[in-house]
């Protein structure tokens, strides 16, 4: 009945697919390869030859920004995996067990909640040494809690309602109702906290990566990119703005992917 | 009719092309009170709320409405602002959700006065308290908030918030159904007492007749979108239209079962359960553990229906689960057909569960809406052993749905699909298909209108019978235990304070809590045999019989 536009949805899926085709794309074509130094051009303006100009060692910075949106994509959904992978059994878990699991899965998660993810990604690196792995492990243990809340909360819910009650008077234990009934039913909160969540593991990637714990050079990565421009912003500002531009496309795309998600289930839940 | 305050006419309210309202005429006098009956779907909340000019999304409404001499039907939003909750007021169903939670309920209350009036706060806060005090809840805490009171002391406050600034028009829209039989009879006295104090009119829109007819001066039955009869309240009661007198049968339904001497061993035995709840609620006396069910034995005999009766929080639902083992027991045993139940190891229990089967209240929220009829219907299925092939799933699933009256095409279809009075036959289905001995029904016929309630109870009979199962049946609702059940247990505070034969109990209750409860019930006998009770004196309900 209700067809009023969701542009968010639109606006988000839209960024969301053009970041995914850059990064594919990046795979078999970039307009220089990223990685080839040309000390000849170095901090080279914008321009049609190269059009986010050229980093200090002559690198092409379109190429870069493209093959950075590579690890940027990465890094962000293997560590929403992991914290959707972890975050919604124990989710599940909780609510279906109660007392004494329910506790410790909530306690545990707030222990969590307690460690930034920088200090997560140090860790990891201490032990691991540098690499994509530690942005992933820093950003994707940090957010198991907040899918275990999200999943416990709706799956608090459901557990309340007759049919639950119907399903364990046929007999149905624990992990079957849970798999059965409740699962499929937190898959649209669960999607939409992990839009949300992908923005975020955006902005903590190159952040992560602007301080050396995320993918290793010589793999482009937006956050080194802008280390690398900060000693340069005086003289060559583009070097700074691009990827800084990338970074905000990617989370806006993310953010308004999540809302348009969020408002298109409401809608079904009204329906 | 010159002096009458609202006119309706020609009302007419369409989503797309279905006409959900189809040509409705209302009058209502100063200080009349006017019921406003019909089932689920017939248009009768449709057409209260054209009246307030606030029809849902993608409703459209024609036709004329006259308030007080001036037409409503071309006012603006803006003036209509003005008249709405200034001079037509409105109380909704739903206690729970009418109420702002986060607000007090002297905010509440004081925020309708601020909204017309240019008055302080102090004053507005002022006008809260009488009204508050008006509606009997003389020295409840202005900052009180709604999860802190009971289902009746919020429609009070929803319906303090509506009369605060003394309208001229109220709209009651199923006030209480939402609540139990002695609540119900309270709150309609109090809407029929502000009627006389302020010489206020009253539109009562509710699916009960008996209800309505034990406080309206006229009666306006809506079927699908039509007036099927309007009139007096005698008159329509003793009308000879069909539809009128399906319903007035229903409100009443006569007694299906026969009682037979129960025979043999229990099928179902519970010996002195016990189950507490730790007590958190606000403004309890001392924290500790409050028992929800106290000591309560039960026996079930083949072929035999027994009723539970109380009102909501006596513990019917708790000691339901309990039967059912979804609950641990505190103290206390549950035997199914000669076995121990609870306490049972789990393959023995999974086995015995295959033997009782329950019916829940909520017809919307029974069914996964994820899931087909026909996989929904099969769930109890995996309780048996050695399981069933596909092929006889499927074949049981069509039978246990043609048993209930539902197609088999209904199998392939979805719970949003269908209507409240089908969604419980499907329950009904979902819990005949292993065939049980025992069938407990959780207020399965609350939620539905009276004749639906009647469809449901007949069907219930007739599979009990051909199952030979025995039936326990938890309600707060006196008709479907009369209409129902041969023995009848009272419970009140997680105990059995009466029990016997339900005709026995029912014409001589003993307990002084069966007396408030019947003596609460609507009962249509008393208004047929002549005892209406009007607005002008008392409202207060005739005896039973």
């Amino acid at each position: 009945m209700r067809a009023p536009g969701n542009a968010p949805l639109i606006a988000g899926a839209a960024i969301v697919t053009l970041l995914i085709a850059t990064a594919l794309l990046s795979l078999i074509w970039t307009l220089y390869p990223a990685e080839a130094i040309n000390i000849a051009v170095r901090l080279a303006p914008p321009s049609p030859v190269h059009p986010f100009g050229t980093d200090a060692y002559g690198r092409d910075g379109l190429s870069q920004v493209m093959a950075g949106a590579r690890t940027a994509l990465l890094v962000s959904g293997a560590a929403c995996l992991l914290g959707i992978g972890l975050g919604t059994p124990l989710g599940l878990l909780a609510a279906a067990r109660r007392g004494w699991a329910d506790e410790l899965t909530m306690r545990f998660s707030d222990l969590v909640f307690a460690f930034p993810a920088l200090l997560l990604a140090v860790l990891a690196a201490a032990t691991l040494g540098p690499g994509a792995l530690d942005a992933v492990i820093g950003i994707g243990v940090y957010s198991i809690p907040v899918f275990a809340k999200v999943v416990r909360t709706g799956a608090l819910r459901l557990w309340s309602l007759d049919y639950v009650l119907a399903a364990r008077a046929a007999g149905k234990g624990g992990l079957r109702i849970s798999l059965e009934h409740i699962a499929p039913s937190l898959l649209a909160p669960v999607a939409v906290q992990g839009a949300l969540q992908l923005s975020l593991a955006v902005v903590a990637e190159a952040g992560l990566a602007y301080l050396g714990l995320s993918a290793q050079p010589p793999a482009p990565s937006w956050g080194r990119m802008l280390a690398d421009a900060q000693t340069l912003y005086a003289q060559a500002p583009w070097l700074a703005l691009f990827p800084g531009a990338a970074i905000v496309v990617a989370v806006l795309g993310f953010s308004l992917l999540g809302e348009g998600l969020r408002r298109r289930f409401e809608g079904e839940g009204r329906a | 009719m010159s002096e009458s305050l609202l006119q309706v006419e020609g009302l007419r309210v369409a989503f797309g092309a279905v006409e959900a309202v189809r040509g409705v005429d209302l009058t209502l006098g100063a200080g009349e009170v006017l019921g406003l009956v019909g089932a689920s779907g017939s248009g009768k909340s449709l057409t209260a709320l054209s009246i307030l000019r606030l029809p849902p999304d993608g409703a459209r409404v024609q036709g004329r409405i006259r308030f007080d001499g001036g037409a409503l039907d071309t006012l603006g939003e803006r003036e209509m602002c003005a008249v709405r909750g200034r001079e037509i007021a409105m109380v909704f169903q739903e206690p729970a959700t009418a109420l702002d939670p986060v607000m007090s309920i002297g905010a509440q209350v004081a925020e309708t006065v601020r909204i017309h009036t240019r008055v302080s706060r102090s004053e507005a806060m002022r006008i809260a308290r009488q009204t508050l005090d008006r509606v009997g809840l003389e020295g409840m805490a202005l900052d009180r908030r709604p999860h802190q009171l009971s289902g009746g002391q919020r429609q009070r406050v929803a319906i303090a918030a509506a009369i605060a600034l003394k309208p001229r028009l109220l709209l009651a829209d199923e006030v209480t159904t939402a609540l139990d039989a002695v609540t119900q009879a309270r709150i309609v006295e109090l809407l029929l007492r502000l009627v006389r104090e302020d010489g206020m009119s009253l539109l009562l829109v509710s699916h009960d007749l008996a209800l309505v007819a034990g406080a309206a001066d006229r009666i306006v039955v809506m079927r699908e979108g039509e007036i099927a009869a309007a009139g007096p309240t005698a008159e329509v009661l003793r009308s000879t239209h069909p539809y009128v007198a399906a319903l007035r049968e229903a409100s009443s339904p006569a007694p299906v079962t026969s009682i037979r001497d129960p025979v043999g061993s229990p099928l179902l035995e519970a010996k002195g359960l016990v189950r507490s709840y730790l007590n958190w609620r606000v403004g309890a006396a001392a924290p500790g553990n409050a028992a929800a069910v106290d000591g309560v034995s039960l026996t079930l005999h083949a072929g035999e229906t027994v009723g539970v009766l109380g009102e909501s929080g006596a513990g019917k639902s708790t000691l339901l689960r309990l039967l059912l083992g979804l609950e641990r027991l505190d103290a206390g045993e549950v035997w199914l057909a000669g076995e121990a139940f609870s306490n049972a190891p789990a393959a023995r229990q999974r086995r015995l569960r295959a033997r009782i089967q329950p019916v829940f209240q909520d017809p919307y929220g029974s069914f996964d809406p994820r899931w087909t009829v026909a996989r929904l219907v099969a769930e109890p299925l995996a309780l048996l052993e050695p399981p069933l092939p596909p092929a006889e799933r499927r074949a049981r699933v069509e039978a246990a749905l043609a048993k209930v009256g539902l197609p088999p095409d209904a199998a392939d279809r979805f719970p949003h699909a269908f209507s409240g009075g089908q969604r419980q036959r499907i329950a009904l289905a979902r819990a005949l298909v292993v065939r049980p001995q025992v069938l407990v029904l959780d207020e399965a016929t609350s939620a539905l209108d009276v004749i639906t309630r009647a469809e449901i109870l007949k069907l219930l009979a007739t599979q009990k019978a051909e199952l030979n199962a025995a039936c326990l049946i938890v309600t707060h609702d006196l008709a479907v235990i009369r209409a129902a059940t041969d023995r009848v247990l009272v419970m009140q505070a997680g105990r059995i304070v009466e029990q016997g034969e339900t005709q026995a109990v029912l014409s001589a209750p003993r307990h002084p809590y069966t007396q408030a409860l019947l003596a609460a019930a609507p009962g249509l006998e008393a208004v047929l045999a002549g005892h209406i009770p009007s607005p002008s004196h008392g409202g207060g309900r005739g005896p039973l019989r």
